[in-house]
């Protein structure tokens, strides 16, 4: 439990996204120094709030598509309401900056509401799509309910396994397959057919689609009483008859590597739900007045109120001051209690010496997506791998420059390869060397902080950074590899007190703020303990007269429950001594 | 089951094509969400059985039909 928030600063190219945590909870953000709707998920907050200062490279931290989605979502909202204000100033700031298209920028307003331009032509085909799937739930009883039951329960999915991809499924894995070997000659036609009749390019064993056409030519075959699995070498023959098996193994492992990176959970189903409750209001709820506003987004966040904010009549229609008020009031205000109990932590800590620390910065800046770096990985892999295969030994930093092409190192994975490597002619006991030294390797890269085990044998990289520093160092010893990893060494000073006054600014009214400070200017922690009892107080009056605007029955509650249990914490340490 | 693979290709074409690292960061959102819904109708198509299922490939058609200007546009816009 933490009892007052904590600021961070995200760059996002260079523009500063400020955060304030508190319980894993986004409690306030600020972008362009502007107060903005934004919700993390719990992954993503743990790392920044595990990084060693409090500035973190937003670069860091992409790998996250909640994050990606999270901060592109506010952005284009702060964006969006810049319009409604006509705020220059915000404007020509995201001109000026690496947040938009390059080929908009001179031109940025004209360009971002064309009706030809991506941003039009994407949220015409979000609101067409999103009326795709409210026709799909109503003619499906429960229709996401299915979909999620089905797709959280993939490995017991047995109509999948077994009807669907029945035959597939028997076969073995194509890198296991020898492509040299003959086949029966009906396969053989019966596959020039099929490969020409459905116009198929390549076969992999990750493609959905790939994985159906297996199964149908197998099962083909088997209708036709022949073996399934010597169809599946028949087809692949065909498939890749004018290729040298290294071309082939090459395109195997591409598509090994072309595994969708957004996987469907829960939370995508429970988000996209929610998405299109939010549509439906849109599209059926009357938004004239501040009144519908409110009802319309009774039981909705902040985030997603904006989109319904943005269309409401009387917002559009206001002053811009007036805009402000009805942002601030609808959209980012905090529960009086929750503020008054956090105004009182901060009394405490105001009176903390200043300290310094010495941390190691671990800024991750290689983009791995970008197209020089995917070359200059490959070329520096194929240079390794030739005189890995020349040596017949077991290359430290061939391993070193697999793990960061492939992602890591799976023991799985190792003994696919080996078995393939085997039935191409390799010396088994090379092979199994070099498996075996790649294992022992990744043990060390997981003891130098490179590596986490997600599964027995399965190894991946820390985060983005570790990555990094092994694409980077490949033929340093692991030792120096470890030290790398650490980041690089940097004093700071842990001075909160600037922090803590723009906390008590933003929770509590400007009028109120001038009062705690002293004549100096400095923040007076008396006269915050006396602010903090006159918050409570307030709001306890308000509870008890009237439901107000801020304080909810839950408020209440969660400043109670978090009140006893500070009393249990105060009680305890007080038995204790 | 012809048109279960023909479908099914289409797409993941379309999956790899609705690439965010693409796209200017006001407007990644709007991929990513493109991309997760036709994951899910991918997904969907392959678990949901008979009329269901058919109901979902009528559906992703359409879904095609409606994502197509937005991948030419991915195409043509700068970063």
């Amino acid at each position: 439990m933490e009892f007052r928030a904590k600021k961070y600063t995200i760059l996002m190219n260079n523009e500063p996204l400020d955060i304030w945590i508190k319980n894993n909870e986004v409690k306030k953000a600020y972008f362009m120094d502007k107060k903005v709707a934004l919700n993390l998920d719990k992954e993503v907050l743990d790392k920044i709030k595990d990084h060693p200062t409090k500035i973190v490279n937003g670069a860091n931290l992409t790998d996250n598509m909640e994050f990606t989605k999270s901060v592109s979502k506010m952005m284009s909202q702060q964006l969006d309401m810049a319009i409604a204000k006509n705020d220059k100033k915000i404007l020509s700031r995201f001109a000026r900056s690496d947040l938009v298209p390059t080929n908009q920028k001179d031109n940025f307003i004209e360009a971002i509401n064309s009706p030809t331009g991506l941003r039009a032509v994407a949220t015409k085909a979000i609101n067409k799509t999103n009326a795709i799937f409210q026709r799909l739930a109503k003619k499906i009883d429960r229709y996401f309910d299915k979909v999620k039951d089905k797709v959280a329960n993939k490995k017991l999915d047995k109509y999948l396994e077994e009807y669907q991809l029945k035959e597939f499924n028997k076969a073995p894995p194509l890198k296991d397959i020898d492509l040299k070997q003959n086949v029966n000659a009906k396969l053989k036609d019966m596959a020039e057919d099929f490969v020409k009749q459905k116009g198929i390019k390549y076969l992999s064993d990750e493609k959905t689609s790939s994985k159906l056409y297996q199964n149908e030519f197998m099962q083909k075959a088997v209708i036709a009483g022949l073996s399934a699995v010597e169809a599946k070498t028949a087809l692949a023959q065909e498939v890749y008859k004018n290729q040298t098996n290294e071309q082939i193994e090459s395109k195997l492992n591409e598509m090994q590597q072309v595994k969708e990176t957004i996987q469907i959970k829960d939370t995508t189903i429970e988000d996209l739900k929610k998405q299109l409750e939010v549509y439906q209001i849109k599209e059926a709820g009357k938004n004239e007045s501040l009144e519908d506003f409110k009802l319309l987004t009774k039981d909705i966040n902040a985030v997603d109120k904006i989109d319904i904010l943005l269309e409401n009549k009387e917002y559009l229609n206001a002053s811009n001051e007036e805009k402000l008020k009805i942002e601030e009031k609808h959209l980012y205000q905090e529960p009086l209690q929750e503020r008054a109990a956090e105004v009182k932590e901060i009394a405490v800590e105001v009176v903390k010496p200043i300290e310094k620390e010495t941390v190691y910065e671990r800024n991750a800046i290689v983009d791995f997506n970008s197209q020089p770096i995917k070359n200059e990985l490959n070329n520096t892999w194929k240079d390794l791998q030739k005189i890995n295969r020349e040596q017949q030994a077991q290359n430290r930093d061939f391993m070193n420059i697999s793990a960061v092409k492939f992602g890591g190192v799976s023991k799985t994975q190792l003994e696919k390869w080996q078995n393939f490597a085997v039935s191409k002619g390799a010396d088994k006991e090379v092979v199994q060397k070099y498996m075996d030294a790649s294992l022992r390797n990744a043990e060390q890269l997981k003891a130098a902080g490179v590596f986490k085990e997600v599964s027995q044998g399965e190894f991946k990289f820390k985060d983005q950074y570790a990555k990094e520093v092994l694409f980077k160092n490949v033929d340093k010893t692991n030792e120096e590899i470890a030290q790398l990893n650490k980041g690089v060494q940097k004093e700071i000073t842990l001075n909160p007190q600037n922090e803590l006054k723009e906390r008590i600014a933003d929770i509590s009214s400007d009028k109120s703020f001038e009062k705690l400070l002293n004549e100096n200017g400095q923040l007076d922690s008396q006269k915050l303990h006396q602010f903090a009892d006159h918050l409570q107080n307030l709001a306890t009056q308000l509870h008890t007269q009237e439901k107000a605007n801020t304080v909810t029955m839950d408020d209440i509650k969660i400043a109670q429950s978090a009140t006893q249990e500070r009393e249990k914490d105060n009680s305890q340490q007080q038995e204790r001594a | 089951m012809n048109d279960t693979a023909q479908l099914s290709q289409e797409l993941e074409n379309t999956i790899s094509e609705l690439n965010h690292h693409k796209i200017s960061w006001i407007d990644k959102h709007l991929i990513i969400e493109l991309k997760e819904k036709a994951i899910l109708l991918l997904e969907s198509m392959m678990r949901l059985k008979n009329d269901e299922q058919q109901s979902v490939m009528i559906e992703i058609k359409e879904f095609l039909t409606e994502v197509k200007p937005v991948i030419e546009s991915i195409n043509q816009t700068g970063v």
